[in-house]
Protein backbone atom coordinates (compact mmCIF):
# COMPACT_ATOMS: atom_id res chain seq x y z
CA UNK A 1 0.00 0.00 0.00
CA UNK A 2 0.98 3.36 -1.24
CA UNK A 3 0.11 6.27 0.99
CA UNK A 4 -0.09 8.84 -1.66
CA UNK A 5 -2.14 11.96 -1.92
CA UNK A 6 -4.99 10.45 -3.50
CA UNK A 7 -5.47 7.98 -0.33
CA UNK A 8 -5.24 10.61 2.24
CA UNK A 9 -8.10 12.28 0.51
CA UNK A 10 -10.42 9.34 0.27
CA UNK A 11 -9.21 8.65 4.04
CA UNK A 12 -10.13 12.02 5.12
CA UNK A 13 -13.08 11.65 3.30
CA UNK A 14 -14.29 8.62 5.06
CA UNK A 15 -13.50 10.09 8.11
CA UNK A 16 -15.17 13.25 7.90
CA UNK A 17 -18.33 11.19 6.38
CA UNK A 18 -18.03 8.98 9.40
CA UNK A 19 -17.75 11.71 11.89
CA UNK A 20 -21.07 13.65 10.65
CA UNK A 21 -22.97 11.34 9.68
CA UNK A 22 -23.35 10.17 13.63
CA UNK A 23 -22.49 13.82 15.17
CA UNK A 24 -25.46 15.47 12.82
CA UNK A 25 -27.64 13.17 14.42
CA UNK A 26 -26.07 14.15 18.34
CA UNK A 27 -26.67 17.77 17.56
CA UNK A 28 -30.51 17.29 16.37
CA UNK A 29 -30.93 15.25 13.20
CA UNK A 30 -33.15 12.41 13.51
CA UNK A 31 -31.65 8.66 14.85
CA UNK A 32 -28.79 6.83 13.01
CA UNK A 33 -29.98 9.39 10.15
CA UNK A 34 -27.27 12.30 10.64
CA UNK A 35 -26.19 12.19 6.84
CA UNK A 36 -29.24 9.88 4.84
CA UNK A 37 -29.09 11.76 1.17
CA UNK A 38 -32.73 9.81 0.48
CA UNK A 39 -34.57 11.10 3.63
CA UNK A 40 -32.87 14.09 2.80
CA UNK A 41 -34.39 14.52 -0.27
CA UNK A 42 -37.99 13.31 0.56
CA UNK A 43 -37.75 15.54 3.63
CA UNK A 44 -36.74 19.01 0.85
CA UNK A 45 -39.12 17.32 -1.29
CA UNK A 46 -42.16 17.73 0.84
CA UNK A 47 -40.40 20.99 1.97
CA UNK A 48 -40.80 22.42 -2.00
CA UNK A 49 -44.44 20.97 -1.81
CA UNK A 50 -43.95 18.05 -3.77
CA UNK A 51 -45.89 15.76 -1.62
CA UNK A 52 -47.71 16.74 1.38
CA UNK A 53 -46.54 14.37 4.66
CA UNK A 54 -47.07 17.17 7.07
CA UNK A 55 -44.04 14.98 9.04
CA UNK A 56 -41.84 15.14 6.42
CA UNK A 57 -41.25 18.64 4.70
CA UNK A 58 -37.66 20.22 5.98
CA UNK A 59 -35.44 21.65 2.98
CA UNK A 60 -31.95 20.04 4.41
CA UNK A 61 -29.06 22.11 4.39
CA UNK A 62 -27.06 19.58 4.04
CA UNK A 63 -28.38 18.47 0.54
CA UNK A 64 -27.34 21.57 -0.51
CA UNK A 65 -23.72 21.98 1.18
CA UNK A 66 -23.10 18.56 -0.55
CA UNK A 67 -23.63 20.42 -4.18
CA UNK A 68 -22.43 23.68 -3.22
CA UNK A 69 -19.34 22.19 -2.08
CA UNK A 70 -18.42 20.18 -5.11
CA UNK A 71 -18.88 22.64 -6.66
CA UNK A 72 -16.80 24.60 -5.09
CA UNK A 73 -14.03 21.89 -5.04
CA UNK A 74 -14.49 21.35 -8.65
CA UNK A 75 -13.56 25.39 -9.01
CA UNK A 76 -10.76 25.36 -6.46
CA UNK A 77 -9.48 22.21 -8.25
CA UNK A 78 -10.14 23.23 -12.16
CA UNK A 79 -12.20 20.31 -12.48
CA UNK A 80 -15.75 21.56 -13.57
CA UNK A 81 -16.53 20.72 -16.84
CA UNK A 82 -19.97 20.84 -18.38
CA UNK A 83 -20.39 17.26 -19.21
CA UNK A 84 -23.07 14.94 -20.48
CA UNK A 85 -25.48 13.66 -23.23
CA UNK A 86 -25.97 9.79 -21.95
CA UNK A 87 -29.24 8.12 -21.98
CA UNK A 88 -30.94 11.06 -19.92
CA UNK A 89 -34.45 9.33 -19.32
CA UNK A 90 -32.52 6.25 -18.39
CA UNK A 91 -30.71 8.31 -15.59
CA UNK A 92 -34.00 10.10 -14.75
CA UNK A 93 -35.58 6.70 -14.22
CA UNK A 94 -32.66 5.36 -12.29
CA UNK A 95 -32.45 8.92 -10.37
CA UNK A 96 -36.15 8.14 -9.39
CA UNK A 97 -35.88 3.77 -8.52
CA UNK A 98 -33.09 4.72 -6.23
CA UNK A 99 -34.61 6.62 -3.93
CA UNK A 100 -37.69 3.64 -4.26
CA UNK A 101 -35.02 1.22 -2.86
CA UNK A 102 -33.77 3.16 -0.63
CA UNK A 103 -37.11 3.99 0.95
CA UNK A 104 -38.09 0.65 1.22
CA UNK A 105 -35.21 -0.21 2.50
CA UNK A 106 -35.73 3.08 5.31
CA UNK A 107 -31.98 5.05 4.15
CA UNK A 108 -29.14 5.42 1.45
CA UNK A 109 -25.97 3.20 1.08
CA UNK A 110 -24.66 5.96 3.95
CA UNK A 111 -27.05 5.64 6.29
CA UNK A 112 -26.83 1.74 5.78
CA UNK A 113 -23.81 1.65 7.28
CA UNK A 114 -24.64 4.25 9.85
CA UNK A 115 -27.32 2.27 10.93
CA UNK A 116 -24.72 -0.73 10.97
CA UNK A 117 -22.23 1.21 13.38
CA UNK A 118 -25.08 1.83 15.56
CA UNK A 119 -25.95 -1.75 16.33
CA UNK A 120 -29.21 -1.76 14.11
CA UNK A 121 -28.73 -5.61 12.60
CA UNK A 122 -31.37 -5.77 10.84
CA UNK A 123 -29.28 -3.32 8.71
CA UNK A 124 -27.00 -6.90 7.43
CA UNK A 125 -29.84 -7.79 4.99
CA UNK A 126 -28.90 -4.67 3.46
CA UNK A 127 -25.50 -4.89 3.21
CA UNK A 128 -25.61 -7.98 1.94
CA UNK A 129 -28.13 -6.46 -0.76
CA UNK A 130 -26.16 -3.88 -1.89
CA UNK A 131 -23.21 -5.76 -2.40
CA UNK A 132 -24.86 -8.00 -4.16
CA UNK A 133 -26.48 -5.28 -6.14
CA UNK A 134 -22.94 -4.09 -7.23
CA UNK A 135 -21.98 -7.48 -7.84
CA UNK A 136 -24.40 -7.80 -10.48
CA UNK A 137 -24.28 -4.08 -11.62
CA UNK A 138 -20.33 -5.03 -12.24
CA UNK A 139 -20.94 -8.28 -14.25
CA UNK A 140 -23.64 -6.17 -16.20
CA UNK A 141 -20.63 -3.61 -17.27
CA UNK A 142 -18.25 -6.87 -18.24
CA UNK A 143 -21.08 -7.94 -20.21
CA UNK A 144 -21.19 -4.64 -22.32
CA UNK A 145 -24.22 -2.94 -20.75
CA UNK A 146 -23.62 0.61 -20.47
CA UNK A 147 -25.15 3.85 -20.91
CA UNK A 148 -23.17 5.55 -23.03
CA UNK A 149 -20.34 7.65 -22.40
CA UNK A 150 -19.94 10.96 -20.65
CA UNK A 151 -19.37 13.62 -23.29
CA UNK A 152 -17.88 17.37 -23.18
CA UNK A 153 -18.97 17.53 -26.58
CA UNK A 154 -22.62 16.58 -26.07
CA UNK A 155 -23.33 18.74 -23.75
CA UNK A 156 -23.93 22.67 -24.09
CA UNK A 157 -21.53 24.99 -22.80
CA UNK A 158 -23.01 26.01 -19.31
CA UNK A 159 -25.41 23.17 -18.89
CA UNK A 160 -23.10 21.84 -15.88
CA UNK A 161 -24.10 25.21 -14.20
CA UNK A 162 -27.95 24.38 -13.85
CA UNK A 163 -27.57 22.34 -10.96
CA UNK A 164 -24.99 24.34 -8.25
CA UNK A 165 -27.62 27.41 -9.30
CA UNK A 166 -30.90 25.27 -8.64
CA UNK A 167 -29.14 24.61 -5.14
CA UNK A 168 -27.31 27.90 -4.83
CA UNK A 169 -31.76 29.11 -5.69
CA UNK A 170 -32.61 26.37 -2.63
CA UNK A 171 -30.05 28.10 0.17
CA UNK A 172 -31.49 31.37 -0.67
CA UNK A 173 -35.13 29.88 -0.02
CA UNK A 174 -34.06 28.64 3.11
CA UNK A 175 -32.68 32.05 4.26
CA UNK A 176 -35.54 34.34 2.62
CA UNK A 177 -37.93 31.36 3.50
CA UNK A 178 -40.85 31.97 0.43
CA UNK A 179 -44.56 31.65 1.50
CA UNK A 180 -44.51 28.34 -0.63
CA UNK A 181 -41.86 26.44 1.59
CA UNK A 182 -42.87 24.13 4.12
CA UNK A 183 -41.64 22.94 7.54
CA UNK A 184 -42.83 20.12 9.46
CA UNK A 185 -43.81 21.33 13.45
CA UNK A 186 -43.91 17.63 14.14
CA UNK A 187 -41.94 14.20 12.87
CA UNK A 188 -38.59 13.59 12.05
CA UNK A 189 -38.79 16.20 9.77
CA UNK A 190 -38.86 18.28 12.43
CA UNK A 191 -36.00 17.25 14.10
CA UNK A 192 -32.31 18.77 12.66
CA UNK A 193 -29.67 20.08 13.18
CA UNK A 194 -28.67 23.94 13.62
CA UNK A 195 -28.90 25.05 9.92
CA UNK A 196 -25.15 26.53 10.29
CA UNK A 197 -23.79 23.46 11.39
CA UNK A 198 -26.08 21.17 8.71
CA UNK A 199 -24.44 23.63 6.08
CA UNK A 200 -21.14 23.54 7.01
CA UNK A 201 -21.19 19.64 7.41
CA UNK A 202 -22.57 19.47 3.97
CA UNK A 203 -20.38 22.00 2.25
CA UNK A 204 -17.28 20.42 3.98
CA UNK A 205 -18.44 16.50 3.00
CA UNK A 206 -19.28 18.10 -0.78
CA UNK A 207 -15.78 19.65 -1.05
CA UNK A 208 -13.99 16.49 0.52
CA UNK A 209 -15.86 13.69 -1.88
CA UNK A 210 -15.48 15.87 -5.17
CA UNK A 211 -11.94 15.87 -4.64
CA UNK A 212 -11.41 12.01 -3.21
CA UNK A 213 -14.81 10.49 -5.67
CA UNK A 214 -15.41 8.88 -2.33
CA UNK A 215 -18.65 7.04 -2.52
CA UNK A 216 -20.31 4.11 -0.67
CA UNK A 217 -21.36 2.00 -3.52
CA UNK A 218 -17.92 3.19 -5.54
CA UNK A 219 -15.44 2.08 -2.58
CA UNK A 220 -17.76 -1.59 -3.06
CA UNK A 221 -17.40 -1.64 -6.60
CA UNK A 222 -13.38 -1.28 -6.51
CA UNK A 223 -13.17 -3.61 -3.84
CA UNK A 224 -14.56 -6.36 -5.93
CA UNK A 225 -12.68 -5.36 -8.19
CA UNK A 226 -9.21 -4.84 -7.05
CA UNK A 227 -9.55 -6.03 -3.90
CA UNK A 228 -6.79 -4.55 -1.04
CA UNK A 229 -5.65 -2.85 -3.87
CA UNK A 230 -8.74 -0.17 -4.14
CA UNK A 231 -8.32 3.43 -2.37
CA UNK A 232 -11.29 3.40 -1.51
CA UNK A 233 -11.28 0.47 0.78
CA UNK A 234 -9.62 2.67 2.66
CA UNK A 235 -12.04 5.88 2.54
CA UNK A 236 -14.86 2.87 3.78
CA UNK A 237 -12.67 1.65 6.60
CA UNK A 238 -12.07 5.12 7.78
CA UNK A 239 -15.96 5.75 7.48
CA UNK A 240 -16.83 2.75 9.21
CA UNK A 241 -14.14 2.78 12.29
CA UNK A 242 -15.24 6.77 13.14
CA UNK A 243 -18.83 6.27 12.41
CA UNK A 244 -18.29 2.98 15.31
CA UNK A 245 -16.04 5.12 17.40
CA UNK A 246 -18.40 8.25 17.53
CA UNK A 247 -21.46 5.85 17.94
CA UNK A 248 -19.74 4.09 21.24
CA UNK A 249 -18.07 7.70 22.60
CA UNK A 250 -22.02 8.84 22.19
CA UNK A 251 -23.76 6.22 23.93
CA UNK A 252 -25.42 5.28 20.64
CA UNK A 253 -24.42 1.61 20.04
CA UNK A 254 -27.14 -0.34 21.21
CA UNK A 255 -26.92 -3.88 19.31
CA UNK A 256 -29.73 -5.93 18.17
CA UNK A 257 -32.51 -6.91 15.92
CA UNK A 258 -35.35 -5.44 17.05
CA UNK A 259 -37.24 -1.81 17.76
CA UNK A 260 -34.11 -0.34 15.99
CA UNK A 261 -34.99 3.67 15.27
CA UNK A 262 -36.40 3.58 11.69
CA UNK A 263 -35.92 0.02 11.29
CA UNK A 264 -38.21 -2.95 9.73
CA UNK A 265 -37.69 -6.64 9.86
CA UNK A 266 -38.56 -7.61 6.24
CA UNK A 267 -35.66 -8.47 5.23
CA UNK A 268 -36.10 -9.58 2.32
CA UNK A 269 -37.20 -6.43 0.92
CA UNK A 270 -34.03 -4.88 2.60
CA UNK A 271 -32.21 -7.05 0.98
CA UNK A 272 -34.09 -6.03 -2.65
CA UNK A 273 -34.80 -3.00 -1.87
CA UNK A 274 -30.60 -2.04 -1.30
CA UNK A 275 -30.17 -4.39 -3.77
CA UNK A 276 -31.68 -2.44 -6.50
CA UNK A 277 -29.86 0.43 -5.10
CA UNK A 278 -26.37 -0.88 -5.81
CA UNK A 279 -27.04 -2.23 -9.34
CA UNK A 280 -28.11 0.98 -10.69
CA UNK A 281 -25.36 2.69 -8.66
CA UNK A 282 -23.09 0.77 -10.90
CA UNK A 283 -24.93 1.51 -13.79
CA UNK A 284 -25.44 5.27 -13.28
CA UNK A 285 -21.92 5.63 -11.88
CA UNK A 286 -22.47 6.32 -8.15
CA UNK A 287 -24.37 6.14 -4.93
CA UNK A 288 -27.56 9.08 -4.40
CA UNK A 289 -24.58 11.23 -2.84
CA UNK A 290 -22.04 10.74 -5.68
CA UNK A 291 -24.88 11.83 -7.83
CA UNK A 292 -25.19 15.23 -5.73
CA UNK A 293 -21.82 15.82 -5.81
CA UNK A 294 -21.39 14.73 -9.76
CA UNK A 295 -24.28 17.25 -10.33
CA UNK A 296 -21.86 19.95 -8.53
CA UNK A 297 -18.89 19.26 -10.68
CA UNK A 298 -20.91 20.06 -14.08
CA UNK A 299 -21.91 16.57 -14.65
CA UNK A 300 -25.65 17.54 -16.32
CA UNK A 301 -26.41 13.41 -16.34
CA UNK A 302 -25.88 13.45 -13.09
CA UNK A 303 -28.04 16.44 -12.26
CA UNK A 304 -30.59 14.65 -14.14
CA UNK A 305 -30.48 11.26 -11.66
CA UNK A 306 -30.75 13.86 -8.91
CA UNK A 307 -34.18 15.83 -10.79
CA UNK A 308 -35.31 11.91 -10.58
CA UNK A 309 -34.36 11.83 -6.95
CA UNK A 310 -36.67 14.08 -6.24
CA UNK A 311 -39.31 12.74 -8.25
CA UNK A 312 -38.89 10.02 -6.47
CA UNK A 313 -38.86 11.60 -2.59
CA UNK A 314 -42.19 12.98 -3.54
CA UNK A 315 -43.54 9.91 -5.05
CA UNK A 316 -42.34 7.38 -2.27
CA UNK A 317 -43.92 9.43 -0.15
CA UNK A 318 -47.98 9.97 -1.84
CA UNK A 319 -48.07 6.82 -2.78
CA UNK A 320 -47.61 5.04 -0.16
CA UNK A 321 -44.14 3.52 -1.19
CA UNK A 322 -41.91 4.14 1.68
CA UNK A 323 -41.93 1.57 4.31
CA UNK A 324 -42.00 2.15 8.10
CA UNK A 325 -41.36 0.80 11.38
CA UNK A 326 -44.25 -1.15 10.68
CA UNK A 327 -42.75 -3.09 7.95
CA UNK A 328 -43.12 -2.39 3.63
CA UNK A 329 -46.41 -1.42 2.14
CA UNK A 330 -47.36 -3.12 -1.06
CA UNK A 331 -46.58 -0.09 -2.92
CA UNK A 332 -43.27 -0.73 -1.93
CA UNK A 333 -42.68 -4.05 -3.04
CA UNK A 334 -44.52 -3.48 -6.64
CA UNK A 335 -41.97 -0.63 -6.92
CA UNK A 336 -38.92 -2.70 -6.01
CA UNK A 337 -39.98 -5.03 -8.60
CA UNK A 338 -41.13 -2.23 -11.15
CA UNK A 339 -37.33 -0.95 -10.67
CA UNK A 340 -35.72 -5.00 -11.02
CA UNK A 341 -38.08 -4.53 -14.35
CA UNK A 342 -36.25 -1.56 -15.60
CA UNK A 343 -33.04 -2.59 -14.39
CA UNK A 344 -33.10 -5.85 -16.20
CA UNK A 345 -35.22 -4.94 -18.99
CA UNK A 346 -32.52 -1.96 -19.83
CA UNK A 347 -29.58 -4.08 -19.54
CA UNK A 348 -31.03 -6.58 -22.34
CA UNK A 349 -31.48 -3.38 -24.45
CA UNK A 350 -28.55 -1.57 -23.82
CA UNK A 351 -26.43 -4.42 -23.60
CA UNK A 352 -23.45 -3.99 -27.07
CA UNK A 353 -23.12 -7.40 -27.94
CA UNK A 354 -19.86 -8.44 -30.54
CA UNK B 1 -16.57 32.30 -22.12
CA UNK B 2 -12.72 32.39 -21.61
CA UNK B 3 -11.25 35.11 -20.63
CA UNK B 4 -9.32 36.10 -23.43
CA UNK B 5 -12.69 36.27 -25.42
CA UNK B 6 -13.56 39.30 -27.21
CA UNK B 7 -17.03 40.52 -26.48
CA UNK B 8 -19.21 41.64 -29.56
CA UNK B 9 -22.43 43.94 -29.15
CA UNK B 10 -24.77 41.19 -29.28
CA UNK B 11 -22.56 39.90 -26.10
CA UNK B 12 -22.50 43.36 -24.41
CA UNK B 13 -26.51 43.46 -24.92
CA UNK B 14 -26.68 40.13 -23.47
CA UNK B 15 -24.29 41.24 -19.90
CA UNK B 16 -26.65 44.03 -20.18
CA UNK B 17 -29.82 42.10 -19.95
CA UNK B 18 -28.75 39.83 -17.51
CA UNK B 19 -27.57 42.88 -15.16
CA UNK B 20 -31.13 44.14 -15.33
CA UNK B 21 -32.85 40.92 -14.79
CA UNK B 22 -30.34 39.99 -11.43
CA UNK B 23 -31.41 43.06 -10.24
CA UNK B 24 -34.82 42.68 -10.99
CA UNK B 25 -34.76 39.50 -9.25
CA UNK B 26 -33.22 41.22 -5.96
CA UNK B 27 -35.64 43.99 -5.78
CA UNK B 28 -38.79 41.69 -6.56
CA UNK B 29 -36.84 39.33 -3.84
CA UNK B 30 -36.71 41.88 -1.14
CA UNK B 31 -40.01 42.99 -2.09
CA UNK B 32 -41.38 40.08 -0.62
CA UNK B 33 -39.99 39.89 2.42
CA UNK B 34 -43.34 41.39 3.91
CA UNK B 35 -45.56 39.31 2.36
CA UNK B 36 -43.52 35.98 3.19
CA UNK B 37 -43.58 37.33 6.90
CA UNK B 38 -47.45 37.44 7.06
CA UNK B 39 -47.85 34.09 4.92
CA UNK B 40 -45.74 31.93 7.42
CA UNK B 41 -47.42 33.69 9.89
CA UNK B 42 -50.79 32.88 8.64
CA UNK B 43 -49.98 29.14 8.19
CA UNK B 44 -48.69 29.06 11.57
CA UNK B 45 -52.47 30.45 12.87
CA UNK B 46 -54.19 27.84 10.62
CA UNK B 47 -52.00 25.06 12.45
CA UNK B 48 -52.75 26.02 15.87
CA UNK B 49 -56.68 27.16 14.66
CA UNK B 50 -56.79 23.08 13.16
CA UNK B 51 -55.09 21.92 15.87
CA UNK B 52 -57.48 23.40 18.73
CA UNK B 53 -60.60 22.65 16.37
CA UNK B 54 -59.41 19.03 16.47
CA UNK B 55 -58.45 18.74 20.22
CA UNK B 56 -62.26 20.45 20.62
CA UNK B 57 -64.03 18.01 18.59
CA UNK B 58 -62.37 14.96 20.38
CA UNK B 59 -63.38 16.20 23.92
CA UNK B 60 -66.62 16.49 22.50
CA UNK B 61 -67.24 13.14 20.77
CA UNK B 62 -64.82 11.07 23.32
CA UNK B 63 -67.03 13.04 26.19
CA UNK B 64 -68.52 10.05 27.16
CA UNK B 65 -66.05 7.82 26.85
CA UNK B 66 -63.83 9.66 29.08
CA UNK B 67 -66.34 10.24 31.69
CA UNK B 68 -66.62 6.35 31.95
CA UNK B 69 -62.54 6.03 31.88
CA UNK B 70 -62.75 8.54 34.89
CA UNK B 71 -65.23 7.03 36.32
CA UNK B 72 -63.16 3.39 36.42
CA UNK B 73 -66.19 1.79 34.10
CA UNK B 74 -63.68 0.54 32.01
CA UNK B 75 -66.10 -2.10 30.44
CA UNK B 76 -68.53 0.82 29.72
CA UNK B 77 -66.27 3.11 28.25
CA UNK B 78 -65.10 0.56 25.87
CA UNK B 79 -68.39 0.08 24.73
CA UNK B 80 -69.11 3.50 24.20
CA UNK B 81 -65.50 3.86 22.30
CA UNK B 82 -66.33 0.81 19.88
CA UNK B 83 -69.36 3.05 19.08
CA UNK B 84 -67.47 5.89 18.60
CA UNK B 85 -64.49 3.90 16.27
CA UNK B 86 -67.35 2.53 14.26
CA UNK B 87 -68.26 6.10 13.01
CA UNK B 88 -64.64 6.92 12.43
CA UNK B 89 -62.74 4.30 12.25
CA UNK B 90 -60.07 6.56 10.15
CA UNK B 91 -59.50 8.46 13.61
CA UNK B 92 -56.28 7.76 15.36
CA UNK B 93 -57.96 8.91 18.83
CA UNK B 94 -60.21 6.42 19.52
CA UNK B 95 -57.54 3.63 19.15
CA UNK B 96 -55.14 5.41 21.62
CA UNK B 97 -58.04 5.07 24.18
CA UNK B 98 -58.36 1.97 23.61
CA UNK B 99 -55.04 1.09 24.11
CA UNK B 100 -55.28 3.43 27.53
CA UNK B 101 -58.48 1.83 28.49
CA UNK B 102 -56.93 -1.63 28.17
CA UNK B 103 -53.93 -0.67 29.80
CA UNK B 104 -55.61 0.04 33.18
CA UNK B 105 -57.36 -2.77 32.69
CA UNK B 106 -54.40 -5.03 32.73
CA UNK B 107 -54.67 -6.75 28.76
CA UNK B 108 -51.56 -5.45 28.25
CA UNK B 109 -51.27 -7.19 24.50
CA UNK B 110 -54.85 -5.74 23.50
CA UNK B 111 -53.19 -2.46 24.95
CA UNK B 112 -50.01 -2.90 22.86
CA UNK B 113 -52.58 -3.74 19.45
CA UNK B 114 -54.61 -0.34 20.14
CA UNK B 115 -51.53 1.90 20.34
CA UNK B 116 -50.00 0.88 17.39
CA UNK B 117 -53.62 1.20 15.44
CA UNK B 118 -53.78 4.53 16.81
CA UNK B 119 -49.99 5.58 16.23
CA UNK B 120 -49.65 4.23 12.43
CA UNK B 121 -52.92 6.22 11.78
CA UNK B 122 -51.12 9.37 13.18
CA UNK B 123 -47.41 9.70 14.50
CA UNK B 124 -48.46 12.39 16.58
CA UNK B 125 -49.16 10.69 19.83
CA UNK B 126 -45.90 9.28 20.04
CA UNK B 127 -44.35 12.56 19.46
CA UNK B 128 -42.33 14.35 22.61
CA UNK B 129 -43.77 17.76 21.78
CA UNK B 130 -46.86 17.28 20.72
CA UNK B 131 -50.09 17.92 22.93
CA UNK B 132 -51.77 14.78 22.07
CA UNK B 133 -48.41 12.76 23.09
CA UNK B 134 -48.99 9.61 25.23
CA UNK B 135 -45.52 8.46 24.63
CA UNK B 136 -44.87 8.61 28.22
CA UNK B 137 -47.68 5.53 28.75
CA UNK B 138 -46.52 4.13 25.77
CA UNK B 139 -43.05 4.05 27.01
CA UNK B 140 -44.09 2.35 30.31
CA UNK B 141 -46.07 -0.27 28.57
CA UNK B 142 -42.91 -1.52 26.38
CA UNK B 143 -40.81 -2.15 29.01
CA UNK B 144 -43.07 -3.65 31.34
CA UNK B 145 -44.50 -5.86 28.20
CA UNK B 146 -41.45 -6.74 26.15
CA UNK B 147 -39.58 -8.99 28.53
CA UNK B 148 -42.34 -11.35 29.38
CA UNK B 149 -43.45 -11.03 25.39
CA UNK B 150 -40.28 -12.30 24.67
CA UNK B 151 -39.65 -15.11 26.25
CA UNK B 152 -43.80 -16.32 25.96
CA UNK B 153 -43.27 -15.96 22.14
CA UNK B 154 -40.04 -18.22 22.72
CA UNK B 155 -41.30 -21.11 24.43
CA UNK B 156 -44.45 -21.44 21.81
CA UNK B 157 -42.69 -19.62 18.01
CA UNK B 158 -46.10 -21.31 16.20
CA UNK B 159 -48.60 -19.10 18.50
CA UNK B 160 -49.52 -16.63 15.88
CA UNK B 161 -51.02 -14.30 18.68
CA UNK B 162 -47.65 -14.01 20.64
CA UNK B 163 -45.96 -13.56 17.38
CA UNK B 164 -48.09 -10.54 16.67
CA UNK B 165 -47.70 -8.81 20.17
CA UNK B 166 -44.13 -9.39 19.33
CA UNK B 167 -44.08 -7.77 16.33
CA UNK B 168 -46.74 -4.51 18.13
CA UNK B 169 -44.58 -3.80 20.86
CA UNK B 170 -40.94 -3.80 18.75
CA UNK B 171 -43.43 -1.29 16.44
CA UNK B 172 -43.46 0.42 19.13
CA UNK B 173 -40.11 0.17 20.40
CA UNK B 174 -38.84 1.05 16.68
CA UNK B 175 -40.91 4.31 17.05
CA UNK B 176 -40.15 5.38 20.97
CA UNK B 177 -36.43 5.22 19.26
CA UNK B 178 -37.01 8.25 16.97
CA UNK B 179 -35.43 7.87 13.31
CA UNK B 180 -36.78 8.35 10.05
CA UNK B 181 -40.07 7.57 9.49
Amino acid sequence: MRLDRHMITVTLSGLLLGFFGVMLSVWGNPENSGICVSCFIENSAGALGLHNNPRLQYLRPELIGFVLGAFASALFRREFRSRGGSAPLLRFASGFFLIVGCAVFIGCPIKLFLRFTAGDLTSLAGVAGLVAGVGCGLKGLSKGVELGRLSPAAAPRGSGLLAPAAFLMFLLFIFISPSFLVASEKGSSAQHAPLLISLSAGLALGFAAQGSRFCITGSIRDILLMGRRAPLLWGGIAFLVTALLVNLSTGRFKPGFAGQPGSHQEYIWSFLGMGLVGWLSVLIGGCPFRQLVKSGEGDSDAALAVAGMFLGGAVVQGWDIAATSAGVPLGGKIAVISGFLLVLGGSILLRERE
Amino acid sequence: MTPNMKLDRFDKILLFLLAIAASALVVYSAGSFPAKTTAIETRSMERELAAQARAGLLEKLYAPVTGAMQAGQYQEALLKLEEVISRYPGDAHGFILKGEILCRMGVLDGAAAGFVRGVKLNGDYIDKNSSFSKRDTISVLVEKSLPSAQSAYKSSRSNPALKENLANLNYLKSRLAGGCE
